[in-house]
């Protein structure tokens, strides 16, 4: 499976690297990856869940992006898009790893993602977000989604759906 | 695509026409679930992980099936950032194939395959001590235990090496 590079004017995204791999379980083992099901200090989580967004690609034919910061080369973020067995639709997530928040790069990565599944031919995004999840729900805001409801997980964990627009194909 | 044949099984990558009855497992009694997931989700992050790994490392888990394409269970390699050792892991799916040597001939293959054509020099298996049937394959396929490791969740595992052959 090819995982295609797209390039914005910051970002590039592009598949799983080590580098993303230590960034994102420096994530995980933080406060801020509570609403992804963490915090973990376990390094066996963080490596599954990389494992996970690498191998959606060969399960689904789209899957994760992991940002690097082209200027840098550092990694900067993941957004994927996550479409396990058990939701009916494709779901466009974020993180975006200490030290590169309120810089506007989860927006500049989230629209060149959605953009490609809409040249994909996938349907438009959802995101699903936790009702005191402010600082996605503002980004959310920012990309133009709309609420348009809620999905129960079978935890009994609710949360908002966000409508994405349709990506410019 | 690689292809393993054994007496009575075939080993290959794992494909979405596994996943059904990788599913059924992890809704069994045979699989210690952790958590509030459902079984779809755990068997389908456990799947996509192994693809992953595949896709990175050009090796991985198994699936085993028997010449008519029942899946039976996943053998095969487990390489992680930062693991001090490259681990073998193994799953058996249904009680119906115990105790016919299923898991052992289909995990000795996927060994020989990892030391050979993988050119892994060692390897080893983590056991939880309370799996014992686990812990007899292993002897069977002729590890010696070889210390304990602690997770960082507090679970203790046996340390399992793996024979390697002289080259």
């Amino acid at each position: 499976m090819m995982i295609p590079t797209l390039t914005t004017e910051r970002l590039t995204l592009g598949p799983f690297t080590m580098a993303h791999y230590e960034a994102f379980a420096a994530f995980a083992s933080g406060e801020r990856s509570t609403h992804l099901g963490g915090p973990s200090t376990d390094p066996r989580d963080a490596w599954d869940s990389c494992m996970i967004h690498l191998g959606h690609w060969a399960a689904r034919g789209y899957g994760g992006f992991f940002a690097t910061e082209t200027a840098t080369g550092a990694p900067a973020g993941r957004i994927a898009i996550w479409h396990p067995i058990t939701l009916d639709e494709p779901e466009l997530s974020w993180v975006i790893f200490d030290g590169y928040e309120g810089r506007g790069l989860a927006a500049e990565g989230a629209i060149a993602v959605r953009d490609w599944a809409a040249r994909q031919g996938l349907p438009a995004l959802a995101s699903y977000i936790a009702s005191d999840n402010d600082r996605s729900i503002s980004l959310a805001r920012k990309l133009g989604c709309v609420k348009e409801g809620q999905h129960t997980y079978p935890s009994g964990k609710t949360v908002d759906v966000w409508r994405h627009p349709m990506g410019a194909a | 695509m690689i292809r393993i044949e054994t007496q009575r099984l075939v080993l290959v990558q794992p494909h979405l026409r596994h996943l059904p009855a990788f599913t059924a497992f992890k809704a069994s009694d045979r699989a210690a679930r952790i958590g509030w997931d459902e079984p779809e989700y755990l068997a389908w992050r456990e799947f996509t992980s192994i693809a992953g790994h595949w896709q990175l490392y050009d090796c991985g888990p198994f699936v085993a099936e028997t010449p008519d394409g029942r899946p039976v269970g996943t053998f095969g390699g487990w390489l992680q950032a930062g693991a001090e050792e490259p681990e073998l892991k193994w799953t058996l799916w249904s009680d119906d194939d115990e105790g016919r040597g299923l898991a052992q001939e289909a995990a000795s293959a996927a060994r020989d395959w990892h030391l050979g054509d993988a050119g892994w020099t060692s390897a080893v298996s983590y056991i939880n001590p309370a799996n014992t049937r686990s812990a007899a394959l292993a002897r069977r396929l002729g590890c010696e235990k070889d210390g304990q490791e602690v997770y960082p969740s507090g679970t203790t595992v046996d340390v399992w090496r793996h024979p390697v052959r002289a080259a």
